[in-house]
């Protein structure tokens, strides 16, 4: 590297967003980019006031899950004041929230715990805050923060009494403890109690004026006893004159208290303040299995569902796995988690994708041909073929965002060891300027070269990239393909296994990785993994591996030595290979010696697909694949279609029964009509099945042995399928035949006559008959079969002795001769059946005398 | 009608009640016969019609039938191989020929 790169960046570009943030102007802001998919549905939720609910936003730590809280607050505030709305963010950390109601002494190991009344007593006490800060307070406005005054002091009061005057002075007496045990020891005396106080509170609050809350506060208030264990008291006593004092206890149960936020709440959004709740560093609670935090939404659910207010609950992941996982295992065994209705919207947020972390150091670059030049890198990301053209600022950008392993709060740590802060000189001024500097010091040769893993990874990522807001699943794949490098340069066996997530774990505490994947979520990750083994074999940066094993050695010079060879991804293999299948396919429906349309499309695809320097992804190959199968079907479907059409003109009726992808089912109709709703037996019918649908089989079955009452079973059932082979067409056809043999005997179809004809929608080589008419021969002879009462058993003489052996024996020669001498009376020639067992017809030629 | 006709034919009035194109069905009559998907009975005494010619191109098409006449069978017939029963003396059954 022969010239220092330098980009003059922000000074404060490694600032983070706190939410004293929100009272500033955007402009002075730190920079914040990006989550567009996260923070456009939350602003639109804040900017509702009507909206209610409770989101859990939940991801690894370090992933900004508060910078984008505050971010939507940000945003939603502009948008609020439009609606003559003010934002009013309510925030609580745990460590708040645990010491609510303090500590029994400062020496005592820290530990943080949350239960309904620490998180109520803290809610309060954060709104009476948060009112104290508001600007241009009108008077409804200063009654409530009174209101709201009055609501904390009870709160966190282990006994709460009013003397109450005549005249306009008031004594409180107040009782705190700082490590709380309360025991209500007389309910029944406080129920016995209420009625007569609070009509006095209401007396009481006519002479004094008190705000709504106030007199609704006084007239539920009851008499509790508490028993107090305090270690510790305080107490205060305000100025006390009356002549005609009462006085009160008030209940300051936990139900009490809720009743007091929700009312608090409510008489926000009356005052036009937009209230969001948010719940800080729920992690940090000492609370592995989530039993804390259960236990407090559990509680308070319907106030945090029905009060008007949102309540943002932050987690790590772990909480959200739990969550999730509650949930997956009660639907495994078919039940309903209660952890199901706990959060209104469960967001998982994920780490920033590679084009947010560039945008990231796009906006804190100040110069806007550094901005221009790094945009541009997003355009080269992702494509490790074209290292050699990579320039330092290139390097420089993959290296952070590959050590960083896209997580913002280890890229600004990876930044920082490239910034630099330094006096500069101009026009005889001196200012200090911040920027990144890049040279051989701070990106040595050896360390650059690891930047082509990050385009590998990046390459893996968009090709493997699982679809459909699955955030949860991308961090997922991000995870594993980055833990692949976990070990770059060790020379100790990495097992493949590790990178991979884990499953087919029975144990119903286990806590997993992919918990929340789902099969196609665990195998896509499995096969970006094993991908981007296989190119780092393919391109040397492995020293060895182990398949038996399934591990691996890394090259000592791994990043140096690894050159990157484009090879096919396995879904654009199979993508290839079912165009090329279905172009052969397709070609079969017409004359073989013109190709037809599709197939030359599909030949086309497959070439550029096999030519192209850059992969398709997964998604997109599953895409294409569905593509190629639906036009395929379609093209088969014309084909049908006028097969049908071909076979009316032979007189045949028919009656579509079902229809899927790629097949229909039809009755060959009789003019007589269904035959299931013949009164009498015997009922047959023939059925014509062109392709294969999922259900066919059933409808099939459905079809001879219906439900309906008001149809009759068939007795004599065929089938026609037509279908569209392979190459292989005999053994295709022998295959199918044999499989219905299968499906009909495990139906127990004992008594059912059933006899299957599976032919080639293309008339095969050594066909006499064009396929219509080898498939009007089947429904012909099916047809004269399944109806023997049709045709009346032949008359034979009755001193010929039972066939039954001499039909079998004979039915290698073209004749059976009954040379019996016609003698006496006649008998039914009722040994036919056996002949027509598979589906035969015995045709009689010859004038039919009465038995 | 030629017997390939007939038999297609009939197999549709048979099976459906109703048939057309009378011009379409001695191709695929005479796969039925050849397929042996239709096996033909004659009442030797009864045929209605028929005559022995148009066996004989049925059995060169490969068709299998089953005649019911007492003693030998027809001499055009007899060029075809054939399995006799028969309750005369010389046994019920009479056996290949």
């Amino acid at each position: 590297m022969k010239d220092p790169l330098r980009i003059r960046i922000r000074s404060d570009w490694d600032t983070a967003l706190t939410y004293d943030s929100l009272h500033e102007e955007p402009e002075n802001r730190p920079v914040f980019v990006g989550r567009e998919n996260v923070i456009a549905p939350l602003v639109a939720e804040i900017i509702e006031p009507n909206k209610r609910g409770t989101y859990l936003i939940s991801g690894y730590r370090g992933t900004g899950k508060t910078s984008l809280i505050i971010e939507a607050l940000s945003r939603a505030k502009t948008q609020l004041a439009a609606k003559k709305f003010r934002l009013f963010p309510v925030v609580l950390n745990v460590s708040e929230v645990s010491a609510s109601l303090g500590q029994v002494s400062s020496d005592a190991p820290i530990q943080l715990d949350i239960d309904p009344r620490r998180l109520l007593i803290a809610l309060i006490r954060q709104i009476r805050e948060g009112m104290k800060r508001l600007p241009d307070m009108d008077e409804p406005l200063k009654q409530l923060a009174e209101a709201v005054n009055y609501a904390h002091e009870k709160a966190t009061a282990s006994k709460f009494a009013l003397s109450q005057a005549s005249g306009q002075e008031t004594t409180n007496t107040r009782s705190s403890e700082w490590a709380l045990a309360i025991d209500d020891t007389n309910v029944l005396k406080t129920l016995a109690v209420v009625t007569g106080a609070a009509a006095v509170a209401f007396e009481a609050a006519a002479l004094t004026g008190m705000s709504w809350l106030h007199t609704a506060a006084l007239g539920l208030a009851g008499i509790f006893t508490i028993t107090l264990t305090a270690s510790i008291k305080r107490s205060r006593e305000k100025k006390s004159t009356n002549s005609r004092q009462m006085s009160f206890e008030y209940d300051n149960s936990l139900q009490q208290l809720e009743t007091d936020l929700k009312d608090i709440l409510a008489s926000l959004k009356q005052n036009k303040l937009r209230t969001v709740v948010v719940m800080e560093e729920l992690d940090k609670i000492d609370d592995p299995k989530g039993q804390q935090l259960a236990a407090v939404i559990r509680y308070f659910k319907n106030l945090f569902t029905q009060a008007p207010a949102l309540f943002f609950f932050v987690t790590d992941k772990s909480y959200f796995d739990i969550i999730s996982s509650a949930i997956k295992r009660a639907r495994r065994s078919r039940s309903y988690a209660v952890e199901h209705t706990f959060f209104t919207h469960r967001i998982f947020v994920g780490r920033p994708t590679t084009d947010e972390s560039l945008e990231f150091i796009e906006a804190i670059a100040e110069e806007s041909n550094a901005k221009g030049d790094i945009r541009a890198v997003t355009n080269t990301l992702g494509k490790p073929s074209r290292m050699d053209d990579i320039d330092h600022l290139g390097r420089f950008i993959r290296l952070v965002l590959f050590n960083a392993a896209n997580h913002l709060f280890d890229l600004k740590n990876e930044l920082r060891r490239f910034a630099r802060s330094e006096e500069v000189h101009v026009d005889g001024t001196t200012t200090r300027v911040s920027s990144f500097l890049i040279d051989e010091q701070t990106l040595p040769p050896e360390e650059a070269a690891s930047a082509v893993f990050q385009d590998l990874i990046v390459e893996k990522t968009r090709s493997f990239e699982i679809k459909g807001g699955r955030t949860y699943a991308n961090e997922v794949l991000a995870d594993s393909l980055y833990a692949v490098f976990n070990e770059l340069g060790s020379s100790q066996p990495q097992k493949i296994d590790s990178f991979l997530p884990i499953t087919n774990s029975d144990s119903a505490e286990a806590l997993l990785l992919d918990e929340q994947l789902d099969l196609n979520e665990a195998a896509r990750v499995r096969e970006a993994v094993h991908s981007l083994i296989d190119d780092l074999e393919r391109g040397r940066a492995l020293q060895s591996r182990d398949t038996t094993a399934n591990t691996f050695t890394w090259r000592d010079d791994a990043a140096r030595a690894f050159r990157y060879v484009r090879q096919l991804q396995k879904h654009e293999e199979s993508l290839i290979a079912e165009m090329e299948r279905y172009g052969t396919l397709v070609n079969a429906l017409t004359d073989p010696s013109v190709q037809h349309p599709l197939s030359k499309e599909f030949e086309v695809r497959a070439r550029n697909l096999r030519r192209a320097t850059e992969p398709l992804t997964a998604d997109a190959a599953a895409a294409q694949q569905r593509e190629v199968l639906d036009r395929y079907a379609a093209a088969v479907s014309d084909s049908f279609n006028a097969r049908l059409n071909s076979l009316a003109d032979y007189g045949f009726v028919f009656e579509e029964v079902a229809r899927g992808v790629g097949g229909s089912l039809h009755l060959v109709k009789p003019k007589s009509g269904d035959p299931r709703l013949r009164t009498t037996g015997p009922r047959g019918g023939v059925l014509l099945a062109f392709g294969e649908t999922e259900t066919l089989a059933a409808d099939v079955w459905s079809f001879i042995t219906p439900t309906t009452p008001s149809l009759a079973p068939l007795d004599r059932a065929a089938l026609v399928q037509v279908v569209h082979t392979g190459d292989n067409v005999a053994q295709e056809i022998q295959n199918r035949h044999e499989w219905w043999g299968q499906y009909f005997k495990a139906r127990g179809a004992n008594t059912l006559q059933i006899a299957v004809d599976v032919i080639p929608l293309v008339k095969a080589k050594d066909e006499s008959l064009t396929e219509i008419e080898r498939i009007a021969a089947s429904l012909a002879s099916f047809g004269a079969w399944s109806r023997p009462e049709k045709r009346p058993y032949e008359p034979i003489p009755h001193n010929v002795p039972p066939l039954k052996d001499a039909l079998e024996k004979g039915k290698t020669y073209s004749i059976l001769h009954i040379a019996s001498p016609v003698q006496g009376p006649l008998r039914p020639f009722e040994e036919r059946d056996l002949l027509e067992r598979d589906g035969a017809v015995v045709m009689s030629l010859s004038v039919t005398v009465a038995l | 009608m030629t017997l390939f006709e007939n038999v297609g034919w009939y197999c549709m009035l048979d099976g459906f009640d109703e048939v057309s194109g009378a011009d379409r069905w001695a191709h695929i009559g005479e796969w039925l016969l050849t397929d042996r998907r239709v096996i033909l009975y004659v009442d030797w005494e009864n045929k209605s019609g028929w005559e022995a010619k148009d066996l004989v191109e049925a059995l060169d098409a490969g068709a299998r039938i089953i005649i019911v006449k007492a003693g030998e069978l027809p001499p055009e017939l007899e060029g075809f191989s054939s399995y006799i029963v028969s309750n005369t003396p010389g046994g019920i059954d009479a056996g290949a020929k």
